[in-house]
């Protein structure tokens, strides 16, 4: 029997106030280099399905499981979790009923690329770094591929299945000097893009061999407070952990106060800063948070969260937009059958403003110009994230290199010390959000950003 | 089909295609676990789940390579499939010297383990919003101004393994959890804090100790105090001092000795830390998570120094980490879930604790912060030892008192100088279980960089 009947049969059996069902069957391939060593090179298969039930006065119950022939089941099963505590009512933002079925459109599908291409392909990758800087003593280069086929069916009648093709290209090289080991990561997560995208991203190899070197030269930098010039990648991530999560609204929608402190209309920068979260196609394609519909069938959409500086919207699936009386946005995502849909960032990003970066860094006496993320957190209110790379700035110019950036603070104040917004915006699509334990492709994009008075955590 | 009569015809059928060379040798690891689980949110029980998840992970020797596949998909095309991975992958591997054991006996001290509980299994979801609640309803008292969330979860599951050596060895075991989240957000601060405790039983998991440490976290939290930056002494609670140990995990992994990035390669016999530090990995402590008879590749669990008086005694090791680096596997073969590989991980890790009480490493403070999280851990090249990180949630001593909490504050150091031979770090006597298998006492360092905003 095929998914959808199987869904349909399933749902038509449900005595629940709302069922929603998610099967799903993913296979890809993963290969890993480390040094001259072939780590992995192997396929994956994945299969299993989530149920998740409303109780008729209550809240949520949910199964999640393996062996799809036990669905019937596992829907029972649900409920009967529902059923078995008492929870608050939970409703739901209405949405329409919608039917799609979505296949990927590939030039070159890498399902059907033998393995032992993809190991060739990363095997010159991989050597090409080692070659490329004598101090580059170790690499770790990373091809992963996967097909994740969802189908996704409710109780209102909405019937959706989507290929969601992906690609991670992941290249590390570590440079060594005595007793000083310094790495570097370049990345690329593509998405809805076959096997050809991977030519073209040579350049890879090379980049992480070089800025791993040039780490072996920086001096760590001095903790202090600076004014900061952030470059397009790690604006993004800024945007993205710093703000990006404080507009999920199942962090605001039950706790009062932070309600107070997202409440829409309030200030939170100069009229330069606008930010948006999108889950449609937006100039510079394939961003991996875009699909039709998000993980509750409601179709995803562009979101403003921030105009002229101020907080205009934010983030929902269809239980806090209900909450909250306002419109589901398309932000519910589950990584996959494991998991329960979550409010989460599709493509989140600062808009181009009109400063060009000559401008922006020539009146900086002494600063950080700090690029690209190698990892970042919030707490709420408090962020902390390192730049990969960085250089000082001194008398408005770039000067010497610099490591061990980290930049952390809290949002609100850090906001409003946005200075100046670059004209020149990029998307940077690697890598994944982590929340709650589910791991999700987003993208992030920004312009130059320049931010005053930043706390920078160093060694010394 | 059940699991262990899916594993041997697997290998059966292998034996007699993919590895039908004499030398040839085949691996069958299956898990699956039940698990139940109640949420709750602000205070108040919100969802009910219900998991079932089971998989298989295959690995074999062939032609002088390693191959390894692993799947979810247990239905009968999926396990066709197997086989065609598997075959796929051994065309790609290097070469490897590895083979799998054959039986042996376990510690006899891992009959004491009684690592499945009956009545953790019997848990139903009521009992589990009870847990929760009885927890709840005394934060609720004490911090009315205060949103909690929590999570409670009972699992039950089954491992095993098989391969064509002859092992046959498997394990049942149950796991009962909570987890309490504390939110307080007024006007601009916003405070978070968690706790978590875990168990073969309720009794073992001990659910009222999330409760008094998250009670008098919040009762230091409720003042929000200034202070001044400089080098003083730092006092590390259990889970803070995970900021200055994990770059020493790091650094006993097989892996990354295999690697040669380990800065502890090759230094066995030599005093690396302090005389008073005592690392050990206990694989067999009863009660702990990380306990079992077997390993995830079937070599027997043990207790091993892997520091002995500050002075290192060795690294833990997988069968690849082991063959690779010509050491004797240590039982430490780790697999992340059912369709991961086995690499080098720790058992039950405990740091040998001191002769101080809390109260008296607090005494012999007269300026100095407590360090109880720090945000992004981890982050950055930590392997050298060298970390820097700002604090997530820290408190002010001052005259051997906690004064309240502090912000905007990081603390830089390197690992190998602040607990260093020369170092004479200070450790409770008492240890804490931080996350169900690290056992770790507070840790007083005398003098360490703190940075705040104003430092330039």
């Amino acid at each position: 029997m095929d998914f959808r009947s199987r869904i349909e049969t399933a749902l038509a059996k449900s005595r629940a106030r709302f069922t929603e069902i998610r099967l799903e069957v993913t296979h890809g391939s993963r290969v890993v280099y480390r040094g001259q060593r072939l780590e992995a090179a192997q396929e994956t298969r994945d299969r299993g399905g989530f149920v998740r039930c409303l109780a008729k006065n209550g809240g949520w119950g949910t199964a999640t499981f393996n062996d799809i022939d036990q669905l019937e089941r596992k829907v029972a099963e649900a409920l009967a979790c529902a059923e078995a505590i008492s929870a608050e009512r939970v409703d739901l933002a209405d949405v329409a009923p919608v039917i799609l079925e979505q296949r990927a459109q590939l030039e070159q599908d890498f399902s059907g690329v033998p393995l032992r291409e993809k190991v060739a392909f990363l095997k010159d990758l991989n050597e090409r770094m080692l070659a490329a800087e004598e101090t580059v003593a170790s690499t770790r280069a990373i091809y992963a591929d996967r097909v994740q086929t969802v189908a996704y069916g409710n109780s209102l009648g909405t019937w959706i299945c989507e290929e969601r093709p992906l690609i991670d290209l992941v290249c590390v090289a570590e440079a060594v000097r005595g007793d000083d080991v310094q790495t570097a990561a370049e990345a690329r997560t593509l998405a809805n893009r076959g096997f050809e995208a991977l030519r073209g991203l040579d350049g890879l190899a090379e980049t992480a061999a070089l800025r791993a070197r040039e780490q072996l030269d920086a001096a760590p930098v001095k903790g202090g407070v600076y004014p900061v010039i952030l470059n397009p990648s790690l604006a993004g991530v800024f945007v993205h952990e710093a703000f990006g999560h404080l507009s999920e609204s199942d962090f605001v929608f039950e706790n009062e106060e932070a309600q107070k402190a997202m409440r829409l209309g309030r200030r939170f920068g100069r009229e330069l800063l606008n930010i948006a979260d999108s889950g449609v196609e937006e100039p510079g394609g394939h961003l991996p948070g875009t699909h039709a519909y998000d993980d509750e069938g409601v179709p995803m959409q562009r979101t403003q969260l921030v105009k002229d500086g101020v907080l205009v919207g934010r983030l929902h699936s269809r239980e806090t937009a209900a909450k909250l009386g306002e419109d589901p946005t398309g932000n519910a995502r589950a990584q996959d059958y494991n998991y329960p849909p979550l409010v989460r960032m599709r493509n989140t990003f600062i808009e181009a403003g009109e400063t060009s970066f000559e401008d922006m860094i020539s009146d900086v006496e002494l600063g950080v110009y700090a690029l690209k993320s190698r990892g970042g957190q919030t707490c709420l209110g408090n962020f902390s994230f390192s730049s990969a790379y960085a250089y000082m700035i001194r008398k408005g110019k770039i000067a010497e290199p610099v490591r061990d950036v980290i930049l952390a603070g809290n949002l609100f104040e850090t906001l409003e010390n946005v200075s100046a917004v670059g004209n020149d915006f990029s998307w940077d699509c690697a890598g994944r959000c982590g929340k709650d334990g589910q791991s999700m492709p987003v993208g992030m994009g920004s312009p130059h950003v320049r931010i005053e008075r930043v706390v920078v955590g160093g060694a010394s | 089909m059940s699991g262990p009569e899916r594993g041997a015809q697997l290998l059966e059928r292998l034996a007699a295609s993919a590895l039908s060379a004499p030398e040839a040798m085949g691996e069958v690891y299956e898990a699956s676990f039940d698990t139940l689980e109640v949420g709750f949110s602000a205070g108040a029980v919100k969802r009910a789940l219900a998991r079932e998840s089971s998989g298989l992970g295959l690995r074999a020797v062939a032609g002088g390579k390693l191959g390894f596949v692993g799947s979810r998909d247990l239905s009968p095309e999926g396990l066709a499939q197997l086989e065609t991975q598997l075959e796929h992958t051994l065309e790609v591997a290097d070469a490897a010297t590895l083979s799998f054991p054959g039986p042996s006996p376990a510690d006899p001290a891992a009959a004491a383990l009684d690592l499945h509980r009956p009545e953790t299994a019997a848990l139903t979801i009521p009992d589990l919003v009870r847990v929760g609640e009885q927890a709840l309803s005394q934060l609720r008292a004490r911090f009315p101004e205060v949103t909690f969330d929590a999570t409670v979860r009972r699992s039950v599951g089954r491992s095993a393994l098989r391969n064509s050596a002859g092992l046959d060895v498997g394990e049942d075991y149950t796991v009962v959890s909570l987890s309490v989240e504390a939110n307080q957000t007024k006007d601009e601060d916003v405070l978070l804090d968690w706790d978590y405790v875990v168990g073969t039983s309720l009794a073992s998991a001990e659910p009222q100790r999330v409760v008094d440490a998250l009670s008098r976290r919040l009762t230091w939290s409720q003042q929000v105090v200034t202070w001044k930056p400089g080098r003083m002494p730092v006092l590390f609670s259990p889970q803070g001092s995970m900021v200055v140990l994990s770059p020493l995990f790091q650094a006993l992994s097989g892996k990354t000795v295999m690697q040669g990035t380990s800065p502890l390669r090759g230094r066995c016999g030599e005093q690396v830390l302090a005389p008073n530090l005592t690392l050990t990995d206990d694989g067999l402590r009863p009660g702990a998570l990380g306990s079992a008879a077997f390993d995830d590749e079937g070599v027997p669990r043990a207790r091993r120094a892997l520091i002995e008086a500050g002075v290192l005694q060795g690294f833990v090791h997988s069968l690849e980490t082991a063959a690779a680096t010509g050491q004797a596997p240590t039982g430490n073969g780790e697999r992340g879930g059912a369709t991961a590989r086995p690499e080098p991980g720790f058992t039950n890790v405990v740091l040998s604790g001191g002769e101080d009480s809390l109260e008296e490493l607090l005494a012999g403070i007269d300026y100095g912060i407590l360090v109880h999280r720090v945000i992004g851990m981890g982050q950055g090249n930590t392997l050298p030892g060298t970390f820097s990180n700002p604090l997530d949630l820290a408190f002010l001593i001052e005259g051997g008192e906690v004064k309240g909490r502090i912000k905007d504050a990081s603390i830089a150091g390197d690992v190998y100088a602040l607990l260093g031979p020369q170092a004479s770090p200070r450790l409770t006597r008492e240890l804490t279980q931080v996350g169900g298998s690290s056992f770790l006492p507070w840790l007083r360092l005398d003098a360490l960089n703190v940075v705040g905003k104003d430092s330039n």
